[in-house]
């Protein structure tokens, strides 16, 4: 990992290959844990700041990918609390106006009608919404775990907390997760 | 294994889950597009064989995990280089000026200040050699708490309580340049446009320079300003 360079010598270099190499990992996490566009670019580009700030003070204890998730779940998480009060933007674009109610077959990969390709829209949206209503804890885990695949070791480094924390507290996600994603797959008839 | 801890085996198992992920060698008596047994360690597979609630719990977690996980990524904006980027120079120009303001040499105060400094203090404080800061206190005060200690009082001031010694002090800048604003003559009164009363009155000012050739009620009153500082004559006691 090769960046650690003073923050004057601009926006090149080491920098740019960093940015290139997080930043899809970056807006993912934010857009899932905020749940909407606006925010995921305002916390993308808290996160860049303060990585790009900080860099040269970490300490290589932590994989450099648990820290700079660290910094995105945050930033996320803080930027989340801050507009609280403002309501966030709707994924209500993404749903159909039916309702929807038909069966959606996750391993067909054939030609996607625009039917189909509408219904799994909405579908997507209503899971998104289902993981924003979880609380900013769970939001995180279930995020790291299943978005972006990291390991309990990693999740444990990137959220600051031990093994134990990492497996009850997913424990509980799956919990609310239950309460909040099955009449939303009941409605759309998934296994 | 206790039930917990059969949960917790499940969740961590849910690692290996995709939307579409094809079936692989599973036991009998479960169905192979969904149940996914084999993705769980041989001793929690026996449980979830033989056990129809852990198995109903293992399908509740598969499917939330398929469900998550046809959350496609979403593609980064554009925007988000040239925010990225903005950001930076903003904090590169931060660094910069603070960087420049750091480097400035110390600038030394203008001899006018010491000037406007001694005026606002009633003496060139600065001339004899002082820190323009400093306020040296009068010789006459060393005196004066000398004087206070070597009498019978004890290092303690006795006398007037401070609000009477103000009060004494304000009475004598009166009486040294007295000017007095007496109300005189009778009210008159007419009515404003408006069809309210106005009141109106007539007013003389008279300056004493000697308080003891000032009217004896005029004398009397000062002595009640000053809280008996001033004796019936008008001077100070």
């Amino acid at each position: 990992m090769a960046c650690q360079e003073s923050p004057g010598r601009g926006f090149d270099g080491a920098f740019r290959d960093l940015y290139e190499q997080y930043k899809d990992r970056v807006y993912n996490v934010c857009y899932r844990t905020t749940g909407n566009a606006a925010d995921a670019l305002d916390a993308s580009q808290e996160t860049f700041g303060i990585l790009f700030r900080k860099v040269s003070a970490f300490r290589f204890e932590s994989k450099f990918s648990s820290w700079v998730y660290r910094i995105a779940v945050n930033a996320s998480i803080d930027l989340k609390r801050r507009s609280a009060a403002r309501p966030a933007a709707s994924l209500d674009l993404l749903r159909s106006p039916s309702g929807g109610g038909s069966p959606i077959d996750f391993k067909d990969e054939g030609i996607e009608g625009p039917a189909a390709a509408a219904a799994r829209l909405e579908l997507q949206a209503e899971i998104q919404e289902a993981i924003t209503r979880l609380s900013p804890k769970m939001r995180a885990i279930t995020v790291l775990r299943y978005n972006e695949s990291l390991s309990y070791e990693e999740i444990a480094e990137s959220l600051g907390t031990s093994l134990g924390t990492v497996k009850s507290r997913l424990s509980r996600a799956h919990a609310a997760l239950d309460r909040e994603l099955t009449p939303i797959l009941d409605r759309h008839h998934l296994r | 294994m206790n039930r917990q801890s059969i949960r917790d085996a499940m969740i961590e198992s849910l690692a290996g889950v995709t939307p579409d992920h094809p079936a692989q060698g599973l036991d009998k008596g479960v169905d192979p597009g969904t149940d996914r047994l084999d993705l769980l360690p041989q001793a929690v597979r026996e449980h979830l064989v033989e056990n129809e609630g852990l198995r109903r719990e293992w399908r509740q977690l598969l499917r939330q995990v398929r469900a998550i996980r046809t959350l496609e990524r979403v593609p980064v904006p554009s925007d988000l280089d040239g925010r990225v980027v903005a950001s930076l120079q903003a904090g590169y120009r931060q660094e910069r000026a603070i960087a420049h303001v750091r480097a400035l040499p110390p600038e030394p105060a203008p001899h006018e200040l010491d000037v406007r400094m001694g005026q606002s203090a009633g003496r060139p404080f600065a001339a004899d050699g002082l820190d323009p800061g400093f306020l040296k206190a009068p010789a006459v005060l060393d005196r004066l708490v000398a004087k206070r200690v070597s009498s019978g009082g004890g290092a303690r001031p006795q006398g007037s309580p401070r609000s009477t010694r103000l009060m004494a002090a304000a009475a004598l800048l009166v009486a040294s340049s007295l000017g007095l604003m007496a109300l005189l003559g009778d009210r008159s009164s007419n009515l404003g446009d408006d069809g309210l009363e106005m009141a109106s009155f007539s007013f003389r000012v008279i300056r004493i320079e000697d308080p003891a050739l000032a009217h004896p009620d005029l004398v009397n009153l000062l002595g009640g300003m000053s809280g008996g500082a001033l004796d019936g004559r008008g001077r100070v006691r």
